[in-house]
Parts: C-alpha cells; sequence; structure tokens
C-alpha cells in the first residue's frame, strides 16, 4: 500500500513536472517579441548566408588578385584591381557608359510606362482584375526564358518583328547587330520586362490616396491635372522613390537580358557590369577581378540608397 | 473542443519549418551525398539526342560492371564553364566534367593528373593527334582526357555555287570571294558568323586569320597580333563581307548560320555537320544538292581552327580511379565508334585508328568525306604560340571575333580594330 502510494506520488510528480515544463515552454513562445524574432531569424539566416556573406567575401576577394584553381594566386593587392579596371579602355569607355546609359534610359521610362499603366489600372472597367493580372507576366515570367523568346524576335534571320516590318513595306532591323541596334533593345526589353514592377507597386501607392483629400480639392476648383500634381504625387511619392530605388539597383546589375540576347556584344557593345563580371569572374577565372567589376559601382549606389532613404526620412519629418 | 489559436499555429509552423531546415539545408545534403558513392559526369547535351541516350546507356553499363552507379547531367556550354569555376573554387562538384578549348590549362591545377589512362589510351588506338595533345596536356602532364573534335566544314549549295561556274568548292579563301561576289548578286550570299557565337565564329574569324599568316602570339608567347598578315586578313575579310556575306552576322549566334542555311538565306556557311543532319531530318529538298568542303587555303596555307572536346577528373574527386576507368570505357571502340557514328561527322576522334573505320560516315556518305582529316590540319587556341589560360580566356573573351566583326559592320577601322585587340590580348596576357 505504501508502495502503491509512493508510486502515485512519484507519478503524479513526474506528471506535474512535464505539465510545469509544458507551461513554460508556452510562456517562453508566448512572449511576443521572442516569438517575434523567432519569425523573422529564417530569412535572417538566408539573407546573411546567401547575401550578406557572399557579400562580405566579395569585397575581400577584391583586394587580391585570386584565379580559380591557382593557388599561387590570392595575395593581397589593395586597390589594384580598380586601378587596373579604371584603366582599361574597354571598362571605362564601354562596360561603364553601358551600364550607366542603359540605367539611366530604362528606370525612367519604366518609372513612367508603370505610373500610366497604375492610373488606367486604378480605375474601374471590366475585367480589371483580371488585366492586374496579366500585366504582371513579363516580370514573373522567369528572365532567361523570356530572353529565349526575345532571341527569336530579334533573330536575323527568322525575326518576327521583320517579317511584320517586311508586311508594312519596311526594311528590316539588325536588332542585335549593331552595338546602337543592340542596346536600343536590350533597353526596350528591359523595360518591358520591369515596368509591370513600377505598374504594381505604384497601383497600391495609388489606391492609399486619401479620396477625400482628392475630393476636397475638386470641390475647390482643381482640374484632374492639379489634383495629381497637388494631391497624388505628393502622397505617392516616397513608394515611388523606394520603387526607383530597388529599379536602380538592380538595372544596374542586370545580366540576364545582356547575356543571353547579346553575350555583351556586339564589339562589346552592349557590355555592362553584370555581364563583364561573370566573363572575368567565370569565364576567365578571374575571381578577384569579378568581384573588384561587380562591386566597382557599389560607393556610388550605396551613395544614392542613402541620399533618398534621408530626403525621404526629411521630407517625412 | 480544443481550443488552437493564431499563435499556436505560428509556433507549430515555425518549429516545423525549422525541422523542414535542417533537414534540406546543405549540411543534411552533404549528409545524404556522402551515401550516395556514384561516379558524376557533367557533360555537354549532344544536339543529336540519340548520343545522349546512347551514353546514358552505356555508362550505364559499365557502372553496373563496376560495382557502382553513375549520375550524368547534361547542360550546355555556359553551364559546364560555370560548374567547373565553381567545382574548381570550392572543390565540391561532378567528379567528371567535360570541357573546350584549352579549358585544361586554365583549370589545370584543379583537375587531376590522367596522363596514365590517356597514354594507354592513346598506345591502344594507334596515338593521338597532336591537336589533342595541344588541347589537355600542360607542362608534360595529360590534364583531361581528350573525346572528339567537334568536326568543322564548309557547307554550301552545289546547286546555286555551279549557277555561278563553280563546280567544285573554291580552294582558296580569295576564291571564295570571287565566287561569293556573283552568288550574292544572284541573290544567295555567303554568311560566317562575325558574332559572339563560341563554334562558328571562332571557327571562321581564326581559320582565316591563321590562313593569312597572322596569329595572337608566337611560339614564345610574344602577342604578334599588329602584324601586315593579320590586315591582309582584316581587309580580306571586311571585302568578303560587303562583296558576299549576307548582312547581320555580326549578331550570328551558334545557332543563326543553321537557320539561314536551313531558310536558303545563304549558299554557304561553315558548320560541324548539324545542318545537314537537321536538313535530312526535316526532307528539305535543297540537301540532295548540299555538300561540304574543306575550308579554304590562304597564303600561308590551309589552317583551321578546331575545338576539341575533352573530360577531365576533378582533383577534388573521391572517385579518381572509377572516373579514369570510366575514361578508359568511353574511349573504347566498342563505346566510341558506335557513339561517334549516331553524330553524323560531328564527333571526329582525337585517336588515328578509328579515322579509316568504314563505319565512320566520311568514309560512306559523300557529302561527309570533306570532314575527312580534320584532325591532322586543326590547331586548338594559341596557334602558333602555345595553348595556355590566357589564350583561352582571349577566345573565351571574343577578342578576335569583336576585331573581324568590328571592321566587317564598319564600326572601327583595321588600325584601330587591330590596336583594341592589342590591348585586351596584352592586358589578359599581362595579367
Amino acid at each position: 500500500m505504501q508502495d502503491s502510494s509512493v508510486s502515485l506520488n512519484i507519478m503524479t510528480s513526474k506528471i506535474h513536472d512535464s505539465d510545469t515544463l509544458l507551461k513554460r515552454l508556452n510562456r517562453w513562445f508566448d512572449h511576443e517579441q521572442r516569438l517575434g524574432y523567432l519569425m523573422v531569424a529564417p530569412a535572417l539566416i538566408v539573407l546573411l548566408l546567401l547575401v550578406a556573406y557572399p557579400f562580405i567575401l566579395s569585397i575581400g576577394l577584391s583586394f587580391t588578385d585570386t584565379r580559380i584553381a591557382q593557388e599561387s594566386t590570392g595575395a593581397f593587392i589593395g586597390l589594384e584591381n580598380y586601378a587596373k579596371l579604371w584603366d582599361r579602355t574597354l571598362f571605362r569607355d564601354k562596360v561603364m557608359i553601358n551600364t550607366l546609359i542603359y540605367t539611366v534610359g530604362a528606370v525612367p521610362m519604366k518609372l513612367v510606362l508603370g505610373l500610366g499603366m497604375a492610373i488606367l489600372l486604378n480605375r474601374r472597367f471590366p475585367l480589371r482584375g483580371v488585366i492586374r493580372g496579366l500585366i504582371l507576366i513579363p516580370w514573373v515570367v522567369p528572365t532567361s526564358l523570356s530572353m529565349v523568346i526575345f532571341r527569336w524576335l530579334f533573330e536575323p534571320t527568322l525575326s518576327v518583328l521583320n517579317y511584320m516590318l517586311a508586311g508594312i513595306g519596311l526594311e528590316s532591323v539588325q536588332w542585335l547587330g549593331t552595338p546602337q541596334n543592340a542596346i536600343f533593345s536590350v533597353l526596350m526589353v528591359n523595360i518591358w520586362r520591369g515596368t509591370p514592377f513600377f505598374a504594381v507597386v505604384l497601383l497600391a501607392a495609388l489606391q492609399s490616396v486619401p479620396k477625400d483629400q482628392l475630393e476636397a480639392a475638386e470641390i475647390d476648383g482643381a482640374n484632374i491635372w492639379h489634383r495629381f500634381q497637388h494631391v497624388t504625387i505628393p502622397t505617392i511619392f516616397p513608394v515611388m522613390v523606394v520603387a526607383t530605388l530597388f529599379s536602380v539597383v538592380r538595372t544596374f546589375a542586370e545580366m540576364e537580358i545582356v547575356w543571353v540576347l547579346t553575350r555583351g556584344g556586339p564589339f562589346n557593345g552592349t557590355h555592362m557590369i553584370g555581364t563583364y563580371a561573370y566573363q572575368q569572374a567565370i569565364q576567365s577565372a578571374k575571381i578577384g577581378e569579378g568581384a573588384a567589376v561587380s562591386l566597382f559601382f557599389f560607393p556610388f549606389l550605396a551613395a544614392i540608397v542613402f541620399f533618398q532613404l534621408w530626403y525621404l526620412q526629411r521630407r517625412d519629418a | 473542443m480544443v481550443k488552437y489559436s493564431r499563435r499556436d499555429f505560428l509556433k507549430a509552423s515555425s518549429l516545423s519549418l525549422a525541422g523542414l531546415a535542417a533537414g534540406l539545408s546543405p549540411l543534411g545534403q552533404l549528409a545524404l551525398h556522402a551515401q550516395d558513392g556514384n561516379l558524376s559526369l557533367q557533360t555537354w547535351g549532344h544536339f543529336i539526342s540519340s548520343f545522349n541516350d546512347s551514353l546514358t546507356s552505356l555508362s550505364n553499363s559499365w557502372a553496373t560492371g563496376a560495382g557502382t552507379g553513375i549520375d550524368i547531367n547534361f547542360t550546355g556550354f555556359d553551364g559546364l564553364a560555370d560548374t567547373l569555376a565553381t567545382a574548381a573554387a570550392t572543390g565540391a562538384g561532378p567528379d567528371l566534367i567535360m570541357m573546350l578549348h584549352a579549358r585544361p590549362h586554365q583549370y589545370a591545377e584543379a583537375l587531376a593528373d590522367v596522363s596514365d589512362v590517356v597514354e594507354e589510351v592513346g598506345e591502344v588506338n594507334g596515338g593521338w593527334y597532336d591537336i589533342a595533345k595541344e588541347a589537355c596536356m600542360v607542362d608534360g602532364v595529360w590534364r583531361a582526357m581528350p573525346w572528339f573534335l567537334a568536326a568543322h566544314a564548309m557547307i554550301y549549295r552545289e546547286d546555286q555555287f555551279a549557277e555561278v561556274g563553280y563546280d567544285a568548292f573554291p580552294d582558296t579563301w580569295e576564291g571564295l570571294l570571287e565566287a561569293g561576289t556573283k552568288l550574292k548578286a544572284m541573290g544567295a550570299p555567303l554568311g560566317f558568323s562575325t558574332g559572339r557565337a563560341d563554334g562558328d565564329a571562332n571557327n571562321f574569324c581564326f581559320s582565316v586569320l591563321w590562313s593569312f599568316g597572322g596569329g595572337v602570339t608566337d611560339a614564345d608567347n610574344v602577342i604578334i597580333l599588329d602584324s601586315p598578315e593579320t590586315r591582309a586578313a582584316l581587309e580580306f575579310t571586311q571585302q568578303l563581307y560587303n562583296d558576299a556575306m549576307t548582312e547581320s552576322t555580326t549578331s550570328w549566334d551558334d545557332g543563326a548560320n543553321n537557320r539561314a542555311f536551313l531558310a536558303g538565306e545563304v549558299s554557304c556557311t561553315n558548320n560541324a555537320s548539324s545542318v545537314l543532319w537537321a536538313g535530312r531530318r526535316d526532307q528539305i529538298d535543297f540537301m540532295a544538292t548540299t555538300n561540304h568542303a574543306q575550308y579554304p587555303a590562304g597564303p600561308a596555307g590551309r589552317v583551321q581552327y578546331s575545338q576539341v572536346h575533352s573530360v577531365g577528373v576533378l582533383g577534388s574527386s573521391e572517385n579518381i580511379d572509377a572516373a579514369k576507368d570510366y575514361l578508359r570505357y568511353i574511349n573504347s571502340e566498342e563505346v566510341w565508334l558506335p557513339m561517334g557514328v549516331q553524330t553524323t561527322a560531328f564527333n571526329y576522334p582525337l585517336f588515328h585508328n578509328f579515322e579509316d573505320n568504314p563505319a565512320m560516315p566520311w568514309n560512306f556518305d559523300a557529302k561527309l568525306s570533306a570532314f575527312k582529316g580534320l584532325a591532322e590540319t586543326g590547331h586548338t587556341v594559341g596557334y602558333p604560340g602555345k595553348p595556355s589560360a590566357a589564350a583561352s580566356e582571349v577566345t573565351s573573351s571574343f577578342v578576335i571575333t569583336d576585331m573581324f566583326g568590328s571592321v566587317c559592320a564598319g564600326a572601327a577601322s583595321i588600325d584601330d580594330a587591330i590596336a583594341t585587340a592589342v590591348e585586351q590580348i596584352e592586358d589578359i596576357y599581362n595579367s
């Protein structure tokens, strides 16, 4: 009897202990801040491993003469890679200039077209929901897949575009055959691909414009343009800035469109930071130099990001 | 009923995801991989799919006999370059990988010494051609097993050439210019890629350069590009482009000339046997009057750029002995011959014994006879200098094709094109 009551006490005590442990765990997870960090942890780990770590490694590599599969390399050489790039005519006169033309040409167009699309999609019309989904197609289709299609559109012999031009009595165009045509073509493709991003982001911003402010402005006699200029634009301005920021950084680092369509040709006429970095780091196995190419504009881009975010903060204040 | 709140759901799902992530993490995958001792090969996916099927089937037979397994990953040329760079840098990747040009020179330190098996295979098969040694031997050590040459020739329309008075393909570049001028006037121009086409453009531009006596470096690796011979080659090509060729070849990739020929847009181009293969498959009527011819000769003779495909064993592989045994197998007569025959003269043997075998297409198909002897006359990157990592980089950076292309398109004068190319080559060789 005494043994069974002792066993019962032990069992009860164990059950009581496990309850307490479970309750303790529950209480621990109930803490909102802790749960929040736990939720964010996977994404943070991914960012650290796949973004921060490679970024820091790249910075380190860019200061060395590291070549893949050559153990005698890897010495610290300071800014020599950057100096070599600056002295290289191909980099200075082609890669840098092409990248700037590409970015400056594409981003404003994407912003303007995206805003126009967003304004139209903000209105009521039949099948609006379907069209809102369809406009995302250029942005969500894998780039290398859509570039295969464009490759066919620009194909010298079998170009659908040239077929249509011939149909209206115009001459064929060498879409990728000259440096000028090629950079125009890749620019157009980039605009096609990137405009939906602006459209969707700015559409969301437009929907947050207070209707009562627009109505008040209308009552006060403001026409459509004035309402757009003095109510809509100031409201969506921060979103425009952030979207433009993302697009500038993304366009600067563009690689897929150019590589699939032209591989940087003809005659380096479309070589950009992204494609040149790939060529140097992977094809030529000069990974130190490739890292330097990809980071060459980092201070400039960081300054743009800092300035824009500072401006937004100041504006909000 | 048990109350299950949103918070409970979040807790449970986050813990589950954490567990899943651990299992799928690189560590988890490595643990799985360690149990799988299969040999792995990354190779180019041949455009003739039956070659890929045969390779897979024969490799599985070898693996069964060897008491192991083999995983074959087919990819494009860019994929091979990416994998090789990654595997060499990290020490993790396939055991065997296909390489082009003189990549064994570029990655010599990351590749295992395969001299024993390569010498053995060479001896059994009548010895290697010099081009195989150029591409795969680095400082006296074989760093890759030569597998095949991507055989290249001129493909032309006999009927159209006959219309302008040519019963045989011109033997010289000057002769081709003459014929091409007449053909273009007739609406049947020539077409040679001067764009970023790894195979066709490099084949055309380097072959013209070398057959006019020009070159990137000499036997002592001194840069000799700026020479009267190079100027002569560029002047010739500029005239060929203006008087005999179709426009837009500066944007041609490796498939564009195929499509142009099969569409009847050009009367002649340079290519592997893939055009004839595709034309026969699609039953294009003018295949009956299509033929191949050797590359024309220039003032310095008939010198042709040739693309060696080799297979290397990564030094970090844990299966080097098995990999060498596999290399021995794929170059054996019972494997190489039937697979080579399937490729309709695309795969050209790099050892002497198979060339005269009656089963080889150039020995029974008159339209493929021009391919015979290519391994003897072909050279790889770096000629007339030595193949090297720098020579490989000059090719993969399209320095020479850009030089030719910019002159043809009028984007640069001959002097400026040479100066630009020399600056890039000096930068490559000096670094």
